[in-house]
């Protein structure tokens, strides 16, 4: 048999661990609510995951955008609290007993999932504040849940300035019943997202916040992007959402997704071991994937 | 050059040993065995599903296998990261879909993985670049974009980005089943080039005329097992197994 794969961890969902927490936890601040009223939980959060095995956690910063928090808090609060984001993941990974890295989330700054509503000239001063607000406190950027290119490639902008390294995470069509080729939200072809990956010098590309069912193929893609471009020193990760599949709509996110009941640890155990056998090397968990999801990534890859 | 088949002269570049894949109950390799001399050109061919394309993806970790073993150049091909990598660089791939950076230049496509990944000069890589541009004939295309090339021009641009990161053996995995009917030939025609430099090669393929032209051993896969091979003349002219001969009747009559 070939040798276990060199594989490493990620946490998982955020918002949903600190729900299951108690902490507080509604629309539309979602997961920045704990940060403003009760940073404890996050702390708290990050500690959870990193016993169960996470070796890389990400700053709870997904909420910090003016149409989650509001127009005035982001103005006066953003910086404040994107930096509270970052000293709260960086004192967790300090207190673990082994070496845990902390990535800043760079999340969508208007909606998650709707590419149509990126706006380009409003996206850099926003991410201009959580840059500031992260970057003394973080190892690399993880760009997460972009629905284009287009969204992307300014996030990576505004993330270069710091010169820390680029983590970039796609969100792929996953709509009940989907066939055919992988995709980001905007229609993109996957191997369109990689080669723009691979021009803009990040260090990783990677998939998240969609069902594991779409994730195979788009490894399977990537990687023959990354070869057929001799662009091997890039890495390819999967952190899958754990959402009842819904089907295609162009109707604004409504609510709290509900969560499906069969992603059971061992379930996204087999999802991630077939990930890793396309040539995944970062694996973790999104929305729904708690700490022993993680556990069980750690118990089979470490 | 042509090599006995069954018995190549030195030690193979390419050493491939009871190789078996799975999916889930499918079984999609049987106990693959073959080896690849250096500056030989194999030419895998079968009808759809026989695993042809799973066997070229597994010989430079695009897929793993589930027992068997791949020796590249000496290097055994694991999933761990440093084989992969050195494997990676030793091989070579060109795929159906061409996979060109579409913002970038066809020489800013070429020059970008040996810069990034082999730490070439710029300079350097710019000079490899062209020279490989020359081999597939682009050179005046150059500073164009990917955008403003035809298909098989897009093809030969993957093929010379490819050998900028100087293979020792290329993998073509049906390279020109995603073009227009007017394009195929310009793109075997640049492979027979490459393959008269002495490059070593596997690729899969559904053209007949190609294969027997340029092969010097043609391997013959249905249901995940290679099922003959032997030189074009006794792929061509002496099948020995109805399996063969049924396929041939298909793909050369049309059927």
């Amino acid at each position: 048999m070939p040798e276990a794969p060199t594989v490493t961890i990620l946490d998982g969902g955020m918002g949903r661990q600190l729900s299951r927490m108690g902490a507080p936890f509604r629309l539309p601040e979602w997961s920045a609510l704990a940060l403003i009223e009760a940073p404890q939980f996050v702390r708290e959060a990050h500690a959870a995951f990193i016993h169960a095995g996470a070796q890389i956690i990400t700053t709870n910063s997904y909420g910090l955008a003016p149409s989650r928090i509001g127009e005035g808090r982001f103005t006066q609060d953003g910086r404040r609290l994107a930096d509270l984001s970052g000293r709260l993941a960086r004192a967790a990974a300090a207190s673990a007993a082994t070496r845990v890295w902390v990535a800043g989330s760079l999340p969508p700054v208007f909606e998650s999932y709707r590419p149509e509503l990126f706006d380009v000239d409003r996206a850099p001063a926003i991410l201009d504040v959580l840059v500031a607000g992260l970057a003394p406190h973080v190892d690399h950027w993880l760009i997460e849940t972009q629905s284009s290119t287009a969204e992307a490639a300014v996030a990576i902008a505004a993330a270069s300035r710091s010169g820390l390294p680029i983590w970039l995470s796609y969100t792929l069509r996953d709509e009940a019943g989907r066939l055919g080729p992988p995709e980001l939200r905007s229609g993109e072809t996957v191997e369109r997202a990689v080669a723009f990956a691979i021009e803009h010098r990040v260090q990783a590309v990677l998939f998240n916040c969609s069902q594991p069912e779409v994730m195979d193929a788009a490894v399977r893609a990537a990687l023959a992007v990354l070869v057929a471009g001799g662009s091997l020193d890039l890495r390819v990760g999967v952190y899958a959402n754990a959402f009842v599949p819904e089907p295609l709509s162009d109707e604004p996110y409504a609510g709290i997704s509900a969560l499906r009941d069969d992603l059971t640890p061992d379930a996204y155990l087999e999802w991630a071991s077939l990930w890793v056998r396309s040539g995944a090397t970062i694996i973790g968990g999104c929305c729904g994937i708690g700490p022993e999801h993680i556990t069980a990534l750690r118990d089979r890859f470490r | 050059m042509s090599t006995q088949p069954t018995t190549p002269l030195r030690q193979p570049l390419v050493a491939v040993a009871q190789l078996n894949k799975w999916y889930g109950t499918a079984h999609v390799l049987r106990n693959v065995s073959l080896d690849v001399a250096a500056h030989e050109r194999v030419i895998v061919c079968g009808p759809s599903g026989s695993g042809k394309s799973t066997l070229l993806r597994c010989l430079n970790g695009l897929e793993l296998h589930d027992s068997g073993r791949i020796v590249i150049e000496g290097t055994e091909l694991t999933r761990t990261a440093s084989a992969l990598s050195v494997v990676r660089r030793e091989v070579g791939m060109v795929f159906q879909s061409f996979n060109l950076f579409p913002h970038m230049t066809v020489l800013e496509n070429c020059t970008l993985a040996p810069i990034r990944v082999r730490k070439l000069a710029q300079g350097e890589a710019k000079e490899l670049a062209m020279t490989y541009l020359a081999r597939v004939q682009l050179s005046a295309h150059a500073h164009k974009y990917p955008s403003e090339l035809s298909g098989g021009e897009q093809q030969r641009v993957a093929i010379a980005r490819a050998l900028c990161m100087t293979p020792k053996v290329m993998l073509f995995d049906e390279p020109t089943s995603a073009l227009d009917p007017e394009m195929i030939k310009e793109v075997l025609d640049i492979i027979i080039g490459l393959a008269d430099t002495g490059m070593t090669m596997i690729c899969v393929t559904h053209e007949m005329g190609f294969a027997r032209r340029a092969a010097d051993r043609i391997v013959f896969m249905d249901r995940g097992e290679i099922v003959e091979q032997g030189t074009p003349d006794q792929i061509f002219d002496s099948p020995s197994t109805d399996r063969l001969k049924v396929f041939l009747s298909r793909i050369l009559h049309g059927q």
